[in-house]
């Protein structure tokens, strides 16, 4: 009686294995070049058998390429994320540059702590400090025309804000590597102190951003950021706009992730 | 187990181990062979990429606005035309003409100043007309999803121009000579570019120009020396590619 030897068949396997691995492996699709494996037919064979032959292939050919089109149409491939953000914790810290003011410049700093909803959604709450002070323009309206304007200059305030990310992509510099990002808009609203007076004044808050993906735990976002407000000045009230443009360093918790594949 | 079927077993194992031990070097020796042939390696990380800019023409229409500025605003509408002579190098021109909107603060203080001073006219200048050529270079270029289901091509490209700015608008002279109305304006600025499709981008822009001009004449009217100074323009348009076919990258 022969007994089945289940450890020569696994070596059987793995040589298997290994010759089909190397390189020098051949490939059975095709005889070797030279091999004469046209002179191996029968030089007597009729004419009708290669008619038969080249419409077998061409007819092989066709449903092959059908077949690869309807396999492309029916199977789609998704490249995995690579850094998702639903149910992590960003933490933003930021500093931007005043625009679009010729009398009063800031310069802001902030801090910003963001929970990602989804991948598309995201709310937070954060914190900023500004520094502000007189253009040359605010000095020269002093100097030609012998007039000084009111002055508001921005301190300190939190805000709150939410985030939409309609939009996901990638690019690449001159092809030497790709990075991955996704712009958002934000909306949202705080208050804020300025010099005029320490009582809080609320403001609201639109903005746009792209942010870059440099690792799967650390982002660059650049961002506009427009703050609408009102301000009591001795004349009048007036609505004011501070638009701003800066860049925030995102450190993401947990600092790595893993996917979960449905099985 | 009794011993008489042991020493079976044992001899079976020991049989098999030449075979196994062939397999496994088979087995290294192919895995290394296959880590070392790795077909990706030194490759380019994009490839056969399609080139929406690399030989194409881009004739484009724009529209400004000047920020920040104190007594007169500039809505600029003006034309683009740019060479791409390969995907990330263009040559162009940029032509834009100014429409003036006085401010608030000019009204405020022409108010003020002629209570003290009943001749007083608040004379200003504005951008009249920007030309010149520009180069840009696009670094970055790219392709995003809007909501999962529009894709779009992008790319982000830095300018660098020089030309000619007038800047109208004082009349009153200084020393015998009005301020000088013409003059070398250099620009250095970005943007970026969104394709609708293969012959159509919207695009973006926000370039600081170096002109040299008076803003405006003093409470005596008077208007002090010219001196350059930057002024942000922001503008978007649209912009055309010709021809319509695409080069694809290697």
């Amino acid at each position: 009686m022969v007994r089945p030897c289940r450890a020569s068949a696994g070596a059987a396997v793995l040589v298997a294995l290994a010759v089909g691995l190397s390189p020098a492996g051949a490939t059975a699709d095709e005889p070797p070049a030279g091999s004469g494996a046209a002179d191996d037919a029968p030089a007597d064979a009729p004419a009708g058998d290669d008619i038969d032959k080249g419409r077998r292939s061409s007819l092989t050919r066709d449903l092959a390429e059908k077949g690869e089109a309807d396999l492309h149409r029916s199977v789609r491939v998704f490249q995995q994320l690579y850094m998702p953000k639903a149910g992590r914790v960003e933490v933003m810290f930021g500093a931007g540059l005043s625009l679009a003011d010729p009398m009063i410049k800031h310069y802001s700093t902030d801090a910003t702590l963001l929970v990602h909803l989804g991948e598309r959604w995201a709310i937070g709450v954060g914190g900023s400090r500004w520094a502000g002070w007189e253009a040359e323009q605010f000095n020269m309206i002093e100097r030609d025309f012998g007039l000084f304007p009111e002055r508001s200059m921005l301190q300190a305030g939190g805000h709150g804000q939410l985030q939409w990310s309609p939009l996901v992509g990638k690019f690449a510099s001159f092809g030497i590597a790709v990075l991955q990002v996704d712009g958002y808009l934000l909306a949202g609203g705080g208050v804020a102190r300025t010099s005029r007076s320490d009582a809080l004044k609320p403001f609201g808050l639109v903005g746009v951003g792209l942010r870059v993906h440099t690792a799967r735990w650390l982002t660059l976002a650049v961002e506009f950021r427009d703050m609408i407000m009102s301000e009591q000045f001795i004349s009048e009230s007036k609505l004011l706009q501070h638009v701003f443009a800066g860049i925030q360093l995102g450190v993401w918790l947990p600092p790595s992730v893993s996917y979960k594949f449905p099985r | 187990m009794t011993q008489r079927t042991a020493i079976p077993h044992l001899a079976r194992r020991r049989r098999d181990a030449p075979a196994a031990a062939v397999a496994a070097i088979a087995v290294l020796l192919g895995a290394t062979a296959a880590y070392a042939d790795d077909v990706l390696e030194g490759t380019a990380v994009v490839r056969r990429n399609s080139l929406y800019r690399a030989g194409r023409q881009e004739i484009g229409a724009t529209f400004g606005m000047s920020l920040g500025d104190p007594y007169v605003r500039n809505l600029l509408p003006g034309a683009r035309y740019d060479f791409h002579l390969t995907d990330w190098i263009a040559l162009g021109a940029q032509l834009m003409v100014g429409v003036p909107i006085d401010t608030a603060m000019k009204a405020q203080i022409a108010d003020k100043v002629s209570k003290h001073n009943e001749t007083f006219t608040m004379e200003t200048s504005r951008l009249g007309l920007i030309i010149g050529p520009q180069a840009s270079v696009a670094p970055l270029s790219g392709k995003f999803m809007v909501l999962g289901f529009l894709p779009a091509q992008f790319d982000f490209h830095v300018n660098l121009g020089a030309g000619i700015a007038s800047t109208p608008g004082i009349v009153t002279t200084a020393a015998g000579s009005p301020p000088p109305s013409i003059g070398v304006a250099p620009w250095v600025g970005a943007g970026g570019r969104l394709f609708l499709s293969r012959v159509i981008a919207l695009t973006v822009d926000l370039n600081n120009f170096f002109v040299k001009r008076t803003l405006s004449v003093d409470r005596n009217g008077q208007p002090p020396g010219a001196a350059y100074a930057g002024q942000l323009v922001f503008t978007g348009g649209v912009s055309f590619f010709v021809p319509p076919d695409l080069k694809r990258a290697d």
